[in-house]
């Protein structure tokens, strides 16, 4: 499993049905920070994103525990 | 004296036949052909993407690294999009991997909106596992269509992709494995 599978597992594991995307992998805080994650949608259908986390249970340290459980 | 001109007048219309011009033969121009009608290829641009992909969980469609820019000389020219890969998805537990896929447009740095696929249903995908199945799949992915952005500044074209949620699609859909290439290719074609 690539490890971009495997972040993606990890957060829904926290919390299921997050709706968000990343470019490369989440191996650091640094990169978990980077994650865009939507916030609704515009008049193209498109994704509204942002980096400023909106999901308050999903943090560094659940996402990494889940992650390394995997 | 040797001749080096021949007026217009000089010439009958059928004066040069197909056996005396070869049209078989290969003649070398070194000047410019003008006037030469429509379909003329204009500039290409293309961009190749390895290594860092997007991971995309949205069921709404979500921008991608596969991007590229053309500048058109004309406003009437047409713009031939290609893209190509192959997207990945990954179901932990579920019974269906399906996906989305369209293209997005922004003209001279403006908002993107939707010009080619992108509707409700899937662009790739399966389903019809049983309940509580691990889905691993890669689907090869290539989008073709012709635009006419009616413009002569930057033009850019952007993969968007989503996960088919209504479909129970999958938990997540991606550019591709790490080391597949992904290739957009941008074709100015003259009115």
């Amino acid at each position: 499993m690539e490890n971009n599978t495997k972040a993606c597992i990890a957060i829904h594991k926290v919390k299921e049905g997050a709706q968000f995307s990343f470019i490369g992998d989440i191996l650091t805080e640094a990169d978990f920070d980077k994650i865009n994650w939507k916030t609704g949608v515009d008049s193209e259908g498109a994704s509204i994103m942002t980096t400023t986390n909106p999901h308050s249970e999903i943090t560094w340290a659940k996402f990494k525990t889940e992650y390394d459980k995997l | 004296m040797s001749k080096t001109t021949i007026p217009t007048g000089g010439l009958a219309d059928d004066a040069v036949e197909a056996t005396k011009l070869d049209l078989t033969a290969n003649y070398a121009f070194t000047g410019t052909i003008s006037g030469a009608g429509g379909g003329k290829i204009l500039q290409v641009q293309n961009a190749v993407f390895t290594s860092t992909v997007t991971s995309v969980t949205s069921d709404s469609f979500t921008a991608t690294e596969v991007t590229d820019q053309i500048t058109p000389s004309a406003t009437s020219s047409k713009i031939l999009v290609m893209i190509n890969l192959s997207c990945s998805q990954y179901e932990n537990s579920g019974t269906h991997n399906k996906y989305k896929a369209g293209i997005y447009r922004s003209i001279n740095g403006g908002s993107y909106a939707r010009v080619y696929a992108g509707q409700s249903n899937s662009y790739g995908g399966m389903g019809g596992f049983g309940s509580g199945t691990e889905i691993s799949s890669s689907w090869p992915t290539s989008l073709i269509f012709t635009d006419s952005p009616n413009t002569t500044s930057a033009v850019d074209y952007k993969l968007y992709l989503a996960l088919n949620v209504g479909s129970a699609g999958g938990d997540n859909v991606t550019t591709g494995g790490s080391d597949m290439e992904r290739a957009i290719t941008l074709i100015e074609i003259g009115a």
